[in-house]
This record gives C-alpha cells, sequence and structure tokens, in this order.
C-alpha cells in the first residue's frame, strides 16, 4: 500500500530515529555535553601521542614557568611547569585518564548494585522492598566523604580501593530510582500480560522491566559519574586518594596550594579541566533525560 | 499519625544502631587494631596490655556491644594520640562546624528563594534558564576550587575578607558560601517546583480574584505554603553539611568537627574517627527524622503507605 502514497508525503513522515536526531541536534546543552565530554574523552585516549613531554619528568632549573599567556610564558611548556619544573600540559592531559577512568568504574560498580538493588525493591515490593528500603536509609545517613578518607586511609591508598570504595558509596541515586521506576513499571499492562502468559520472575525482570529502564540507568550513570570524579578530585585534594606522582587534578591543586599568592594559574587550570568535564557529563546526562525521559525533570 | 511516628522513630533507632556497626568496624579495616593502635614498632608486651585494655581480647561482638553501650551515655574512649576524652574534644568541635552549616544554609536559601520563586513566576524564559544555568555550573565546580577561588578572589585580590582562622563572624562568610553554594541548585528546584504547583492552585486564584495585590499573593498565600518541604529538604541539607565541612574546614583552617576528623584520620586516631562518624550520622538520622515527621504531622497521605 505504501507505494501508493505520493512521493512527498514520504518525507513528512520521520522515523522514531530521524525525530531523536532532529532533537537531539537542536538540543544546545546536549550538543555541548556531548562535545565537552568526546573532547576530553579523546584527549585521554590520545595522552602519549598528544604529549611531547613526560608528564613525570622533572626538570628542577625549568621550575614555575607561567603559561603562555603570560609575558615570562613559553611555547615550550604552553601550561607552564610546576614546582618540580614538569611540563603542565602534559599533566592535565594525562590527568583526565584518572578522572575518566575512576568515574567510569565507580560508575559501573555502583551502577550495578543499586540498579540490582532498585529493581528487586521495586519489582518484588513488600518486605523486601522495606529491607532494602532499609539498607538505602543507612547508606544515606552517612557522611560520605568522611567515611571514605577513613577507609582510604586505614586500608591504604591506591586507585583500586578509591574505585572500590566510591563504587561502594554511590549507588544510592541508582537504587532508588530504579526502584522507583521499577514500581510504576511493575503496574503496567505489558508486565501483566507477560505475567498472566507465565513468564516466570527473571524472565520478566530481564526482558520487560530492564530494557525499560535504559532512560533512567543512562541519566543516572553520567550524573553519578560526574558525582565519582567530583569526589576522587576532593579525596586526592585532601591527600588520601590518588598519590604522587600521579597527575589527578585533585592532587595538582593540592600540590599548587602553597602558590596560590603568586602563581595561582597552577591552581586555576586543574580546577578548569575538572571544572568543564563535569560540566559536559552533566550537560550530558541532563539533555539526555530531556529527550528521552523528560519525565524525570525536578 | 502515632502509628506512623512509631514506625518511623524504630526505623531510626534500627539505622543509628547499623550505622554504630559499621563506625566500629572502621577499626578492623587496617587488618590487626592492636597494632595499628599500638603503632610498627610496639613490642609484645605493650601489644598484650592494650589488647587487654581497650578489649580486643574478648570476642567481637561483645566488643562492639560494650562500645555501644558507653557510646549511648556520651563515652568514647580517649583518644590515642592526645590522650583526651573523645567525647569532649568532639562537644568543644561541634559549635563551630554547626555555626559554619548554618551559616551555609541561611546563605543557600536567601540565594534560592528568590532566584526559585523568579523561575517558578516565569518559566522558560530568561530568569529561568539563568537560574537553571546557575546550578549547573554550580554543581560542577569541585567545591575545594571554588573554596579556593574565593580566597584568591575576595580574600587575596580585594582584601575583603579573612581566610583562614574561625575567630570572628567574619571568618565563616567565605567557607559558608563555599559550602552552602552546593545546597542551592536542590533548593532553587525544589522552591521553584512548589511554587509552580501552588501558584496553580485554586486558593491562589481566590486569593488574586478577590483583588489581593501580587506581593501579599505571592508573600503571603503562596510562598508560606511553598516554604514547608523546603524546612525538611534544609534539615536533611544540614546533615550533608555536617559531612561535606571536612573538605571547606581544610581550605579554610576552621578547626571544626570536619577539621577534627582529617587530622584524627592522618593521626590514625582511631576512637576519633569511630566516634565522629556516629556522631554525624546519628545527626543525620535525628534531622531526617524530624524532616519526616515534620512532614507527616502536615501532610496526612505521607503517613500511609508511600
Amino acid at each position: 500500500m505504501a507505494t501508493d502514497l505520493p512521493a512527498e508525503n514520504d518525507l513528512l513522515i520521520e522515523s522514531a530515529g530521524q525525530a531523536f536526531r532532529r532533537r537531539s541536534l537542536k538540543n544546545i546543552g546536549f550538543m555541548t555535553g556531548l562535545a565537552l565530554v568526546a573532547l576530553v574523552a579523546s584527549i585521554a585516549m590520545l595522552a602519549p601521542i598528544l604529549t611531547a613531554q613526560d608528564p613525570y619528568l622533572q626538570n628542577l632549573d625549568q621550575r614555575l614557568i607561567p603559561p603562555f599567556w603570560h609575558l615570562e610564558g613559553t611555547w615550550a611548556h604552553p601550561f607552564g611547569t610546576d614546582k618540580f619544573g614538569r611540563d603542565y600540559l602534559s599533566r592535565i592531559i594525562h590527568g583526565s585518564r584518572i578522572s575518566l577512568l575512576i568515574g567510569l568504574f565507580v560508575m559501573v560498580i555502583s551502577g550495578l548494585i543499586g540498579s540490582t538493588l532498585g529493581v528487586i525493591a521495586g519489582y518484588f515490593g513488600g518486605k523486601i522492598d522495606a529491607v532494602i528500603m532499609y539498607i538505602i536509609t543507612v547508606r544515606l545517613s552517612m557522611p560520605v566523604v568522611l567515611v571514605a578518607l577513613a577507609v582510604v586511609s586505614f586500608v591504604g591508598s591506591s586507585l583500586e580501593v578509591i574505585v572500590l570504595v566510591l563504587g561502594l558509596f554511590l549507588w544510592d541515586r541508582f537504587a532508588v530510582v530504579i526502584r522507583a521506576a521499577t514500581k510504576r513499571l511493575r503496574g503496567e499492562d505489558f508486565v501483566t500480560a507477560a505475567r498472566c502468559t507465565g513468564c516466570p520472575d527473571s524472565q520478566i525482570i530481564l526482558r520487560e522491566i530492564i530494557p525499560n529502564l535504559m532512560n533512567q540507568l543512562t541519566v543516572i550513570a553520567t550524573l553519578e559519574m560526574a558525582q565519582a570524579i567530583l569526589l576522587e578530585s576532593a579525596l586526592s585534594f585532601l591527600g588520601l586518594g590518588v598519590q604522587p606522582p600521579l597527575p589527578s587534578w585533585g592532587l595538582m591543586i593540592a600540590e599548587a596550594k602553597e602558590f596560590v599568592f603568586f602563581d595561582p594559574w597552577l591552581i586555576t587550570i586543574p580546577g578548569v579541566a575538572i571544572f568543564l568535564l563535569v560540566l559536559g557529563i552533566n550537560l550530558l546526562g541532563d539533555g539526555i533525560r530531556d529527550l528521552t525521559a523528560p519525565e524525570m525533570k525536578n | 499519625m502515632a502509628a506512623f511516628a512509631l514506625r518511623r522513630v524504630l526505623l531510626a533507632a534500627l539505622v543509628a544502631i547499623t550505622v554504630s556497626a559499621i563506625a566500629f568496624g572502621l577499626l578492623y579495616l587496617s587488618g590487626d587494631p592492636v597494632r595499628a593502635l599500638a603503632g610498627e614498632n610496639a613490642t609484645d608486651e605493650v601489644i598484650q596490655r592494650l589488647s587487654q585494655e581497650y578489649g580486643f581480647d574478648r570476642p567481637i561482638g561483645e566488643q562492639f556491644l560494650s562500645w555501644l553501650g558507653k557510646a549511648v551515655t556520651g563515652d568514647f574512649g580517649k583518644s590515642i594520640y592526645f590522650n583526651t576524652d573523645v567525647a569532649e574534644m568532639i562537644w568543644d568541635r561541634l559549635p563551630i562546624t554547626m555555626a559554619l552549616g548554618v551559616m551555609a544554609l541561611g546563605f543557600a536559601i536567601c540565594l534560592s528563594i528568590p532566584l526559585g520563586v523568579l523561575a517558578a513566576l516565569r518559566p522558560n524564559t530568561f530568569v529561568d534558564k539563568a537560574a537553571l544555568t546557575i546550578s549547573l555550573f554550580g554543581q560542577a565546580l569541585p567545591n575545594f576550587w571554588f573554596a579556593i577561588l574565593l580566597i584568591i578572589l575576595f580574600g587575596l585580590t580585594l582584601r575583603w575578607l579573612p581566610i583562614s582562622g574561625n575567630s570572628s563572624f567574619a571568618h565563616f562568610i567565605l567557607p559558608a558560601v563555599a559550602l552552602g553554594y552546593y545546597a542551592t541548585p536542590a533548593f532553587m528546584r525544589l522552591i521553584r517546583a512548589e511554587m509552580m504547583d501552588v501558584l496553580a492552585s485554586d486558593y491562589i486564584r481566590t486569593a488574586r480574584a478577590k483583588g489581593l495585590s501580587t506581593s501579599s499573593v505571592l508573600f503571603k498565600h503562596a510562598l508560606r505554603n511553598a516554604i514547608i518541604p523546603v524546612v525538611s529538604l534544609a534539615a536533611v541539607q544540614l546533615g550533608f553539611m555536617l559531612g561535606g565541612s571536612v573538605i571547606i574546614e581544610q581550605v579554610f583552617a576552621i578547626k571544626g568537627l570536619g577539621a577534627l576528623a582529617w587530622e584524627s584520620i592522618s593521626r590514625s586516631d582511631y576512637p576519633v574517627v569511630q566516634a565522629l562518624v556516629l556522631v554525624i550520622s546519628v545527626i543525620y538520622v535525628g534531622l531526617t527524622l524530624c524532616a519526616d515527621l515534620l512532614n507527616a504531622a502536615i501532610d496526612p497521605r505521607l503517613r500511609h503507605g508511600h
């Protein structure tokens, strides 16, 4: 029958994918976020190619050279050098790898814990839901920064420990949002229909519930990744996160604290890097929410 | 209401006990707690004495119960580092951090009420978008970095405000702004959503219809009803701020609970860390309990299920 339709009409009918692409191109926040995240991700992937200098190489003759926009700055070190004469640009570029890696791994761990708890609580309800709500309340009442600092300090700091500790802490939003979404889905007709046909719970969860949670999951995943990156930088800033000589952005700010009077750019540059990455991830998350699940707004 | 309150109080008590178990367990993260307490070069004799003194030779359940029993009466033992009473150390610092938290909360609310109300009055206009952008930017700023930027601008360049210590009211202004800024987006979104709900309601239309002035409608009728959920959010945010004070107090050299926590963690002063985790968590549990009870007292729907 479709062949009977006039050709002009074909141009007016959009597929779901086309409509989505058209709306995403119009969403400024989403496009800015995507661009920022893509930029940082490609910098992180291409770090060894992009940096001419070794980020760990100390050169005590070349300490505290200001960045290129200062009068004394040189293009040999566009972002200047730190107190050990290490090239600041190379350290910023390599630092992006630490932030992104920690953000991604924490997101995966906390996402697995939180969404598993959330789906189980929302789907089964009753006593199981009450127990999981109690676990969520316990988690929420613990001060994250304080406990994370204590654990990292008592266990010993390494990238693995930081990822594990943050992953074990940041699942609360996943659990809360996914629980509510699962509860809603459980009452939908297609789930009831699946149950009527004798589908086991595990199949309903895997085939009916989880695919419908993907939008919400993506949104929280981005927000939690941003959260993890901020927390890592704070832990590193306090000296109990990523350890020197690794170029973590938070640690770079801590190392530059003593130069706040005369060389504030040592602090502003890594701060701007964190800000742009986190802003990009948040914009991307908000954009995905607006495009796919606008009911989650507020 | 009584049944709801009882259930809610029981849950809070259960959560507090669980949190205390976790706080107690922190000591065991380092492996052997006696060795951690005694230091690396301790002799066997010292270790034996310490293990008897602190009761590490007893089963762990018993240790926990005796620790919890004392904690309930306000006895958190002695600091390993200073050999002083932990409860006293915390008691000395608590007012400073509380003052910081309350000031930060005040800043957040003073900033977010006008922004939230404006955004609700003119949804999807420039004001609304500007408010959203401010909150988006705020959420992306690492708070320790924002704190240092405040120091550079208001402390070093303009020389308006002191940047370290806690000896006067002026010393608390920059830290309160740095700490409170992070609560602003949450307040702003809540106030905006609540105001939009309230403004669309019948009694506001009635108030307008009987010819009340805009300011009277806004402040006497609308804001008063929109503010109730804000009070409970404030309780929760104050709890968060006590935890977040670790970072801000470090930057501004304020000698409050957060600084005590950081110092004790770096000195491996376990009894102090345990007590701090417990105290801050219990304060948070208490604040959320108050918020929930307050909400339930105002809105009967919340008392029955979800």
